[in-house]
């Protein structure tokens, strides 16, 4: 079986038809447009004062919050739907059906990254010579590198506690303390 | 060489012995009836068989496999639903069929076969979600079929459908059975089964009380169903009546199984007893009767569970 491509796909249309899956990824994008296009926005750049600062990052960082969310919220139903277990009876090892939301997690790291690098290059890709600063410097990396530690981290959290607790709402709850951090 | 063959099959859960020792052995072609009340260990033996639950103790072999990388090959071979019909419900049933079919490995011409199959082409469009229950168990049923099946595995395909659907399902399941297909369906329903099946073992608390043909099972016996005014009276009469084997309370009345044909003899036996009879006529043995003779008043099940069990 050509198995990566085929447990892919089928995270894919699942994810892609669910309209949590899409209102999670909207209020993380809104959150990170705001934040580069808001004064002080661009990071410190443009030289705002530190109140912008201490607004807007605190949204950046709730990317791999959001992340987390999304993952429980994607992944945990799955279970109380039984379709977790239709899936082993339909032909999955237990192994794959696991596998598949390690993709499913890497996949959604790699969206949750470049929808932050795309939004967060817009405003030089607009103004070349403004106020959004050179396109790339060491620092972006370093923050960028960052950056997907973070969401990995976050997003396996909440493919564990999925796992664990094999109900949204209560994955949710229970990732609660985890926001707090 | 038999389809599904379970040897001592158990299964312990903390609380309740499941299932208790099941030996069965289902051969292809058959149409083979799981009978039994709720709780009875039906959808925990037929967990077992598709590897999602996993026994205390047996062993079962489908398609001669037995080893586990065997078993996964095997089940390729299989379709089956457990309990209730299971699906994504934000999607649309071709959607989820869309998801069986590439677990399966199965092309999308299939899926649009599959729902024309159940009836479902014109709804296929639609959230699962929204699906009357008929439609999400004949949604199952396509399900099933996707990967063209030998062996098609249904726990309560009829739970909860009304005469049509129920008829529906019954039809799927014969066109399927005409095709060759070997189907193993667990049931609650006694005349469903009666029905449908070639085959049939009774299971009560996890263990099979009775196996074979559905005509085996039901046997050649002479039964009567009586009525009258008292039925006290009637009953004390008939358990006495001589040629009276077993008598059991119906909702058509009181069931008499006999020794001889010969009814008129019961008649006159009855009015000698001072019992004129509203209601006295010869009737097949159902599947019903030799459930109720299997399971028998020894398990101390009360008269109200086995009639609801019954209806
Ligand atoms: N996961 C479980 N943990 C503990 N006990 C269980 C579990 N699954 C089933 N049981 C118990 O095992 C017994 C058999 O249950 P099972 O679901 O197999 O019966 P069934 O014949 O399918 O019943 P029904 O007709 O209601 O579907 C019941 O007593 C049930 O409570
Ligand atoms: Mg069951």
């Amino acid at each position: 079986m050509r198995l990566p491509g085929v447990l892919a796909r089928i995270e894919a249309l699942k994810a892609v038809k669910r309209p949590a899956f899409w209102v999670t990824m909207g209020v993380f994008a809104a959150f990170n447009t705001i934040a580069n296009f808001a004064p002080g926005g661009g990071s410190e750049r443009a030289g705002f004062p530190d109140a912008w600062r201490g607004i807007i990052e605190p949204a950046i960082n709730l990317g791999p919050v959001f992340l987390a969310a999304l993952m429980i919220l994607l992944f945990a139903p799955e279970f109380r739907w039984r379709t977790a277990r239709q899936n082993v009876i339909d032909g999955l090892s237990k192994e794959q059906f696991y596998w598949a939301k390690v993709l499913l997690l890497a996949v959604l790291v790699a969206l949750f990254f470049v929808t932050s690098v795309v939004i967060g290059t817009l405003p030089f890709v607009l103004d070349p010579g403004g106020g959004g600063g050179t396109f790339v410097e060491p620092m972006d990396l370093n923050y960028m590198l960052g950056f997907v530690v973070a969401l990995l981290l976050w997003s396996t959290a909440g493919l564990m506690i999925s796992a664990l607790v094999r109900a949204a709402g209560a994955g949710l709850g229970s990732a609660l303390p985890l926001f707090h951090l | 060489m038999a389809v599904i063959e379970t040897t001592g099959l158990t299964k312990r859960f903390p609380a309740v012995l499941a299932v208790d020792r099941v030996s069965l052995t289902v051969e292809q072609g058959q149409v083979f009836g799981f009978l039994g009340p709720n709780g009875s260990g039906k959808t925990t033996t037929i967990g077992m068989l598709m590897g999602i639950i996993k026994p205390t103790a047996g062993s079962f072999r489908l398609f001669g496999a037995g080893a586990p990388r065997d078993l996964l090959a095997a089940r390729a071979r299989v379709g089956a639903t457990l309990e209730t019909p299971n699906f994504y419900p934000y999607l649309s049933g071709r959607d989820n069929l869309r998801i069986a079919a590439a677990i399966k490995g199965i092309g999308k011409a299939r899926i649009e076969e599959c729902l024309d199959i159940v009836g479902l082409r014109g709804r296929g469009k639609h959230r699962f979600r929204t699906y009357s229950l008929g439609m999400k168990q004949r949604l199952a049923l396509a399900a099933t079929m996707l990967n063209d099946p030998e062996l098609i595995v249904l726990d309560e395909p009829a739970n909860g459908l009304d005469p049509k659907g129920m008829k529906e399902v019954r039809d799927i399941i014969r066109l399927l059975a005409d095709r060759g297909k070997t189907i193993f369906l667990s049931s609650h329903l006694l005349w469903e089964v009666e029905r449908t099946c070639t085959h049939v073992s009774i299971v009560r608390k996890g263990r099979v009380v009775g196996t074979g043909t559905v005509a085996e099972i039901v046997g050649d016996e002479i039964t009567a169903v009586v009525r009258a005014e008292d039925d006290e009276a009637l009953r004390t009469a008939l358990e006495a009546f001589p040629e009276a084997t077993s008598v059991r309370a119906s909702d058509e009345g009181l069931v008499v199984a006999l020794a001889s044909d010969d009814l008129a003899a019961l008649n006159r036996y009855l009015a000698g007893h001072g019992i004129y009879v509203s209601h006295l006529a010869r009737r097949h043995r159902s599947l019903e009767d030799a459930f109720m003779d299997l399971t028998g008043e020894d398990e101390g099940v009360g008269q109200a569970s086995l009639t609801e069990f019954a209806s």
